[in-house]
């Protein structure tokens, strides 16, 4: 397989805070990976550094063979690397349409006529296309993580980075986003990697889930044998819940 | 409306300014050149301000370096004054593109603060500077009798030209870029927006269009100061124009600034107290419709008008 993304001993520190430590790992191109870890164990902060938000203190980034630590967000959007928030972030007072054109527009460097029509396939993509005129405050919070995905595919990624595409979804939006997730590797190749908070909402999807605690990966495999690894048990619950 | 409609009134609209100086007095003239001069800045430091986010406070920097380069080059360089003029809207624009490096680096009110601070250096090395006056001042005596009757076209020329700049921009990938800045920075630059070369480009083009107004206005006027030319009072009342009429739109400052020029003659007499009326006046406007003016009149009419009309 082909590697798309590697990361090598990356470090970010805050003060005395050290966020992300000597983290390393590779994902191969078309793979669907996890990151879990309990809160504020460095997952979007490692989702800052590979995609140019933060530079790392030590350690790099590699992207299909090519360092991009150290480069400009935009650059590094339009090598490939797109990504969405955890809490939805849309540019409030455009409209559906136009906040996925940004993204077709500069990421995918299109033209105005040409970004129109790829933006409003990207909505028709996530289920949001009926929704396309209407000013981006209005939605509601399902909407705005679809339209998160929808301005992330927009920039034509090779390498998506979703940070907690499900929270704030009700079941059957679970379900939905879920087989979104499967479709956006499936039917346009692209390579994810996905934060998620809840570990169960990987299974069935992800093919290697990678587990970060206090800045440092602890754990790296198939979600079975990472859900039932002790290390992960003891990050999530504490000691006493580790069987054996 | 229709299309063609729509066209054959811009066309009447532009016949009837085009004329306009052939039949009302000197009084009006005057006004109209202050009007259309106010117009042409405001519109773009609104567009700035509201659409990509660019507070400044500095856009006086430009006022005077369209002022000092015009006169000095028809002055001093024997330079013919319509070149003299253009020379200096590309001197100013260059001006914007180097001060972009250290000032777009700030955002909001950092980046205001850094064109204020700007500006005041600027002022000070004009007020030190023997070649073009110091502090006594400049007299732009090669302007001196060309009629209003003639600085009335350039004036009205830039007002158009900043107009149709805005509506252009507005409407542009470039503008996309900007929208998006002015809403959330680092959201867009993660979708691969150069933020920096987009912010630059539209300080420039802003830039480009103030100067250009200080050009015309030292025509106008025939006579610069440091401490007036690069007065913060310029960037004021721009901000009173875009404000006042409805930031962020192409209507507002052309209501913003014939109240602006209005105020202006309508107080001149109570000398001292002028600006504190008319700084009461935009309280009470802002505090009744804080949208501004044309926006009151374009919810109340459901004229539906789309941005950035």
């Amino acid at each position: 397989m082909i590697g798309m993304l590697e990361v090598i001993g990356l470090t970010k520190r805050f003060g005395a805070l050290t966020a992300v430590k000597n983290v390393s790992f590779k994902i191969s191109e078309k793979e669907i990976v996890g990151l879990i870890g309990p809160n504020g164990s460095g997952k979007t902060t490692l989702f800052n550094l590979i995609s140019g938000f933060y530079k790392p203190d030590s350690g790099k980034v590699m992207f299909r063979d090519h360092e991009i630590s150290g480069l400009p967000q935009h650059k590094i959007c339009k090598m490939g690397i797109a990504r969405t928030y955890q809490i939805p972030r849309p540019f409030l007072e455009m409209s559906v349409l136009e906040n996925v054109m940004i993204g077709a527009l500069y990421g995918a460097d299109e033209s105005l006529g040409k970004s129109r029509s790829h933006a409003l396939e990207c909505l028709k993509f996530v289920g949001l296309e009926k929704k396309k005129d209407v000013p981006a405050h209005n939605l509601n919070v399902s909407e705005r993580k679809m339209l998160e995905i929808a301005r992330a595919l927009a920039t034509k990624p090779k390498l998506l980075l979703l940070d907690e595409p499900l929270s704030g979804l009700n079941p059957k939006e679970v379900a939905q986003a879920r087989e979104l997730i499967r479709r956006i590797r499936d039917d346009f190749g692209v390579t994810v990697f996905w934060i998620e908070h809840i570990m169960r909402a990987l299974r069935g999807v992800v093919e290697r889930v990678i587990v970060l605690n206090y800045g440092e990966k602890i754990a790296e495999g198939s979600f079975e044998v990472v859900s039932s690894s002790s290390k992960v048990i003891e990050a999530y619950l504490g000691e006493k819940w580790v069987i054996g | 409306m229709e299309l063609k409609s729509r066209y054959i009134y811009i066309v009447i609209l532009l016949a009837v300014l085009t004329s306009l100086p052939l039949w009302v007095g000197g009084f009006l003239r005057d006004a109209l050149i202050l009007f259309f001069l106010y117009l042409a800045a405001a519109e773009v430091w609104g567009f700035m301000a509201k659409h990509a986010g660019i507070v400044s406070l500095g856009q006086q920097i430009f006022i005077g370096v369209g002022g000092y380069t015009t006169a000095v080059l028809s002055m001093y360089f024997g330079i013919p004054m319509y070149a003299s003029v253009i020379i200096s809207g590309l001197l100013g624009a260059g001006l914007a593109g180097l001060l972009s490096f250290p000032l777009l680096r700030l955002r909001g009110v950092y980046f205001a603060i850094g064109t204020f601070l700007a500006a005041e250096v600027i002022r000070l090395a004009f007020s030190g500077w023997e070649f073009v006056g110091a502090g006594k001042g400049l007299i732009f005596r090669d302007a001196y009798g060309i009629p209003t009757t003639i600085i009335y076209y350039p004036a009205l020329a830039l007002a158009v030209i900043s107009i149709f700049l805005v509506y252009l921009l507005y409407h542009s990938k470039l503008g996309f870029g900007l929208r998006s800045i002015g809403a959330d920075e680092d959201v867009a630059c993660g979708l691969g927006v150069n933020t920096f070369v987009c912010k630059a480009t539209c300080f420039i083009l802003a830039s480009l269009i103030t100067t250009l107004v200080g050009a015309v206005n030292v025509i106008h006027h025939t006579y610069l100061h440091p401490t007036s030319a690069f007065s913060i009072s310029w960037t004021v009342n721009f901000l009173f124009v875009a404000v006042i009429g409805g930031v962020g739109t192409i209507v507002g400052p052309i209501i913003g600034s014939a109240l602006f020029v209005a105020f202006g003659y309508l107080f001149a007499q109570y000398l001292g107290l002028s600006l504190l009326l008319e700084g009461l006046i935009v309280l009470a406007i802002l505090i009744a419709l804080p949208q501004g003016v044309w926006s009151a009149i374009s919810r109340k009419l459901k004229l539906n008008l789309k941005p950035p009309l």
